[in-house]
């Protein structure tokens, strides 16, 4: 089985991705914060990590950017999840290095789709 | 789209979270309007309930919740000063959210915060 790491403070979406990814047979964990969200990479090596950019205890770009720079972390896929319109935030992430961006609100079936497509390719 | 109805309680406990969060933000301000530490955590908070109620098809208090979110951002770049009058304002809102008792009255949340509409 698959694992699927969830930072995201939102509780809601957080809660409706679980289970929406319990349902397409993934192991999920989800955290709350960056700090949380950085330690549970680093112990869990996770298959594919979704990221929110605007998170408690830090900061999603910066945890990002982190994990691209760590020889531990940097072969992990990260899908990034933002209700942000900005194209600079956008441009940056595709720079850093993500499998994927999402805005919000969006269909958790399209993010499984995503997430199959990254553990298939 | 997942079966929203069975998130309602969350949505709702979410909600009345924030909003009493937003609170201590607020009393932070109230006696220091340019801490950054509690305009941050005002953007994050009100960045979070944007979502989550666009999330549940809640329109006017996704609206609402972006005037607050781009209030407090605005406030960070100090490109807004901030006031008091309008901080009361965003209290009285919190006040509203936290008397909610279920998901349809926040869906029917129709507030208005008068000096949130300039921005």
């Amino acid at each position: 089985m698959k694992n699927i790491l969830i930072i995201e403070d939102d509780e809601l979406l957080s809660k409706i991705l679980f289970d929406s990814f319990a349902k397409a047979g993934f192991n999920t964990t989800k955290t709350v914060d960056a700090l949380q969200g950085q330690q549970a990479v680093f112990s869990l090596k996770p298959d594919v990590v979704i990221l929110d950019l605007m998170l408690p205890a830090g900061n999603g770009v910066v945890l990002l950017r982190n994990l691209r720079a760590s020889a531990q972390t940097q072969a992990i896929p990260i899908i990034v999840m933002t209700s942000y319109r900005d194209e600079e935030v956008r441009k940056e992430m595709e720079e850093v290095g993500v499998h994927g961006y999402f805005h919000k609100p969006f269909e958790p079936d399209e993010m499984i789709q995503k997430i199959n497509s990254i553990l298939n390719s | 789209m997942a079966d929203l109805q069975k998130y309602e309680e969350t949505f709702l406990r979410q909600t009345r979270d924030i909003a009493g969060k937003l609170q201590e933000v607020l009393k932070i301000l109230i006696s220091d309007l340019k801490n950054e530490v509690a305009l941050r955590e005002g953007e994050r908070l009100a960045h979070v309930l944007k979502g989550s109620a666009a999330l549940m098809r809640c329109e006017n208090l996704s609206k609402l919740a972006e005037k607050i979110e781009e209030f407090f951002r605005k406030s960070l770049e100090n490109t807004l000063e901030i006031n008091q009058d309008i901080l009361k304002e965003i209290e009285n809102f919190c006040l509203v959210l936290l008397r909610t008792s279920n998901f349809e009255e926040l869906q029917s949340v129709n507030f208005k915060i008068k000096d949130l509409n300039t921005i």
